[in-house]
């Protein structure tokens, strides 16, 4: 157990996580130079376009110093907020964090949130200048940030490259000299912490883990002590570039299990595995079922493609178990799911890898948070989908979910961000100088201001230079209401929105106006509406078309002509019918793009 | 009734709203037209017989009396010519004085097609036309004495400066003169033209489409008082004078099209050439065509018979249809129909179609959304 050090990364986006641990790859020759994909960590296609880690993973490196072989245990961490449960879970499988930070940018809120976690986690810190060949490299300034931070001395911090390979060889060093080797005790019963698992078409789902005490050795019967689920190690092994079966994996060690198990759900982050016959009493702490934080409903765009969009949503919540979707239908999209995500990156990316992975295209709704109804009878209703809020004469109130939130940026922007904050319903509740330029601002904000376009909006008044971080405080009534959008009279439930009542007249005219402009004319007028209840507060109209005629059309207008009239006729299929008007998809998430 | 398109692809200045295929630049005009001879022989006995030729553009009325007539000369050794081919040049007024008459005639050329637009010389500067009103008058004048025995004319509606007034003087223009066949265009944006340029930087008004829909209805109107056939959307004719040459189109006959841009139609395959002038004729003087070509599948041409007729006065017939596509060709064209008919109201369905157990076209009301109403039946 002495020559095991088992770390992780602590860096915001771009910070350049994924390439300096490429080069520690290279250098402990885990991965051939000639071989390596550039940011070998990143699995999927969408992380590496991202420049993002989504999925955690772990990776095994075998170094020597000084005569003496090591084994490093590299746990790589997911980089947004969104997925700041499996952040916490990664690092409470290390002994030791490499803090990295953007030689030019300095510290980030998310690093700092992480960072706290990895401190009262008891891990060693070392932090890291990265980025040093950058020319707006600040190393001084960004030292004293660190070194307010973490309270280390500035010789602790290693500058480093993860572009010209400087600083690899003291940042291996210090992983070994560091970090502490894992203090579990071989003699206990299994204690295994499961930190992520991933999912394979052959094997089904793998889960890794970290054994805290005793071992784990191949068809030890095992038992999942959160899900209670019980399973035969099939095969467990280490993590190298690929996967290695070993008959055992030790105590204080990083490796796989495969059991046969075929979902996602049945494998949660943060449960302990422990042997059914000689279990360990208590479960390591920490474990929370993972909760959607915001939720939006899903529909294939040819009403046809339900069973299909069914078929691969499930396949796609076999490996992403955070994933929640129950069917539901609209009167203006047909049939769907009602989905439950994370976070908005967490929604995109569902959305991305239905398109990417199982070539679906689908109409993503406006996504809400949910919400607690109370009514007159006495009733605390869920509300997931703003259709579902019950009629306001039952309704004695509402209630909505908050966040506490943390911004980091340079002293300039205050103005602008407090600005956008208050105008997002939030309270300011801290402000604190991280140094004479650097702030962090604290807000409670509802989190259904932060779902859409918040985080854009954080990002253009700052110019980037903000960063954003957030945890869920619990529920607070607010002056909510349901604004319905009908088109020709008839309700579109899929634009309904549940929204603060003092802004529900600007809200209401923005969308009219949004549907107006991409609502195409049709042989009829069109009357916009957007209503509380039975009372309108907003509307537009579409005048009917008049004239839809070529004038042209002779040997070499035929194909050009039928073509176009082809693709019209197909673009009307894609659409959606309410009443006689039909709508085209992007509608739908229209409201996404509102100011 | 087989054709043959020549496209001439040069102009002497550009009007304004026009995305045709042409250039302004005559200094390679040999050139081209030694190219196009070249495909000519390429394309040597296509069809079995030509029944009609065309030269378009661009403007064909650029080319000598005698470039046109070694194009013909080229067309007679290369296919057969039926004894009544129709021969058809589209001409700018400009280009059409009495001598220039005269030789046209006597190389063969019984029909022209005459761009004149309008009749008002404030609308023929918007457009950036190289002709005045007062020429256009005098070319008609001129070639009937000559003995031209078929003339169309070219106008336009629907744009910011034709005020009603105009249009319905224009139409009454139109209808005095010894002409047999009118084609009348609802002024349309293209991308890429100097008009679509000028309405997004705001330099003129953006095409409004209810006075379009106002002034087709007018012209409609008064081409019937005045006993004409409205037998195609955008073509009028004295009854016996449809173009023979486009009527072939939207007939599905086989057409070949010579010069740049061209397109030709030998069922069930579709060619065009390219659509650039120093590229077609790099290729054709080397001896290759510079074409591209589709396959139309039954669905495409289905698509296209639909479309074509649909825009003809006599629309489609029971009995055409079933013999081109099937049996069951026109029960599927009726409930198609009716799915139409479920998604619009059967009343806006009825006013634009008119149905009888043998036939479906469209009514007047119907030609203003022709477009809508022909996607809506088509097979996907």
């Amino acid at each position: 157990m002495e020559h095991i050090r088992n770390f992780c990364i602590i860096a915001h986006i771009d910070h350049g996580k994924s390439t300096l641990a490429d080069r520690l790859l290279e250098h402990t020759r885990t991965v051939d130079t000639r071989n390596m994909k550039a940011q070998t960590l990143d699995d999927m296609d969408l992380e590496r376009e991202r420049g993002i880690t989504i999925k955690s993973h772990a990776i095994k490196m075998q170094y020597t110093l000084e005569g003496k072989p090591y084994v490093l245990n590299l746990i790589d961490t997911p980089g947004h907020v969104d997925f700041s449960y499996e952040v916490s879970r990664s690092i409470a499988a290390c002994e030791g964090a490499l803090l990295i930070v953007d030689a030019a940018q300095g510290i980030q809120a998310q690093t700092i949130s992480n960072l706290y976690l990895a401190i009262d986690q008891g891990l060693e810190i070392i932090p890291i200048l990265n980025k040093m060949d950058l020319p707006g490299a600040m190393p001084e300034e960004v030292k004293d940030q660190i070194v307010d931070l973490i309270g280390c001395s500035r010789d602790e911090i290693i500058p480093a490259s993860g572009k010209t390979g400087l600083g690899v060889d003291a940042i291996l060093e210090a992983i070994v000299n560091r970090v502490p080797a894992p203090k579990g005790d071989p003699n206990k019963p299994l204690k295994a912490l499961i930190f992520d698992s991933v999912f394979n078409s052959y094997r089904g789902i793998i889960a890794y883990f970290k054994v805290v005490d005793g071992s784990i050795k191949t068809h030890d019967e095992v038992k999942f002590m959160a899900t209670g689920r019980k399973y035969d190690a099939e095969e467990i092994g280490a993590l190298l570039l690929d996967r290695k079966p070993t008959p055992e994996v030790k105590t204080g060690d990083v490796g796989y299990i495969i059991s046969g198990i075929k979902e996602a759900r049945e494998v949660k982050v943060g449960d302990t595995i422990t042997l059914i016959n000689n279990p360990t009493p208590e479960p390591i702490k920490g474990f929370e079922d993972v909760k959607p934080m915001v939720f939006a409903g899903i529909y294939p765009v040819d009403t046809e493609d339900f069973e299909e969009l069914r078929e691969s949503m499930y396949k796609l919540q076999l490996n992403d178990a955070s994933l929640v979707f129950e069917p539901e239908s609209s009167v203006a999209l047909g049939f769907g799911f009602r989905c439950g995500f994370l976070g908005m990156l967490h929604m995109e990316i569902i959305q991305e890898r239905l398109e990417r992975e199982f070539n679906m295209t689908v109409i993503t709704t406006v996504p809400n948070v949910s919400y607690n109804a109370y009514t007159t009878d006495g009733e605390m209703n869920i509300v997931r989908n703003p259709t579902d809020l019950p009629d306001p004469s039952k309704l004695i109130k509402v209630e909505e979910p908050y966040i506490s939130a943390s911004i980091i940026t340079s002293s300039e922007f205050v103005g602008n961000i407090l600005s956008l904050c208050i105008g997002r319903r939030g309270m300011l509740k801290n402000q604190t100088y991280l140094t004479p330029t650097r702030v962090e601002l604290t807000f409670d904000l509802p989190l259904a201001e932060v779902v859409f376009d918040f985080y854009d909006k954080l990002k253009s008044l700052s110019k980037g230079y903000a960063s954003f971080d957030y945890h869920p405080i619990g529920y607070q009534e607010s002056k909510l209401v349901k604004l319905d959008i009908f088109i020709n009279k008839q309700p579109v439930d899929a634009l309904s929105a549940v929204i603060h009542r003092d802004r529900a007249y600007e809200w209401g005219k923005k969308i009219c106006e949004k549907l107006k402009e991409l609502i195409p004319r049709q042989q009829f007028e069109i009357a916009i509406q957007a209503g509380i209840g039975a009372k309108i507060i907003a509307r537009e109209s579409i005048s009917a078309l008049r004239k839809d005629v070529t004038a042209k059309c002779y040997g070499g207008d035929i194909s050009r002509k039928r073509k176009l009239l082809e693709k019209q006729k197909k673009g009307k299929k894609r659409m959606r019918q309410v009443g006689n008007v039909e709508i085209p998809q992007q509608a739908f998430m229209a409201v996404l793009k509102i100011d | 009734m087989a054709g043959i398109y020549l496209h001439i692809p040069f102009c002497k200045k550009a009007c304004h709203y026009c995305d045709f295929h042409f250039s302004t630049s005559l200094h390679y005009k040999d050139q081209l037209l030694e190219a196009m001879h070249r495909e000519i022989e390429l394309r040597a006995g296509l069809l079995p017989e030509v029944h009609t030729i065309y030269f378009g553009g661009g403007t064909p009325s650029l080319l000598t009396d005698a470039e046109l007539s070694t194009l013909l000369q080229s067309l007679n050794k290369h296919f057969k010519l039926a004894n009544d081919v129709q021969v058809t040049l589209e001409a700018n007024p400009d280009d059409l004085n009495f001598d220039r008459l005269m030789a046209l005639k006597a190389i063969g050329i019984q029909r022209l097609s005459i761009g004149i637009q309008s009749f008002h010389n404030e609308d023929l500067i918007w457009m950036n036309r190289s002709h005045q009103a007062k020429q256009a008058l005098q070319c008609i004048e001129d070639a009937v004495e000559i003995g031209f025995d078929e003339l169309n004319i070219d106008l336009i509606f629907g744009y910011p400066l034709l005020s009603d007034e105009k249009w319905t003087s224009n139409i009454q223009q139109a209808l005095s003169l010894p002409i047999q066949h009118l084609s009348c265009y609802s002024m349309t944006v293209e991308d890429r033209t100097a008009l679509s340029y000028q309405i997004k930087k705001g330099q003129t008004a953006a095409m409004e489409d209810g006075q379009a829909a106002r002034q087709y209805l007018m012209l409609m109107e008064a081409m019937e008082a005045a006993g004409w056939e409205h037998y195609e959307i955008s073509n009028y004719c004295k009854p016996g004078f449809q173009s023979r040459h486009n009527t072939s189109y939207w007939q599905s006959e086989a057409y070949l099209g010579i010069g740049p841009s061209a397109h030709g139609y030998l069922n069930p395959e579709r060619y065009w050439n390219i659509a650039n002038n120093a590229k077609y004729m790099e290729s054709l003087l080397a001896g290759n065509l510079a074409e591209e070509r589709e396959y139309l599948s039954e669905d495409d041409q289905y698509n296209e018979y639909l479309m074509t007729r649909l825009r003809t006065s006599a629309g489609i017939t029971k009995a055409d249809l079933e013999k081109r596509f099937g049996s069951d060709a026109w029960p599927l064209l009726l409930s198609e129909l009716e799915l139409y008919r479920s998604e619009l109201g059967s009343e806006a369905v009825a006013s634009a179609f008119s149905l009888t157990e043998s036939t479906l076209s469209l009514t007047r009301a119907g030609k203003l959304l022709a477009d809508s109403h022909i996607a809506a039946l088509f097979r996907a």
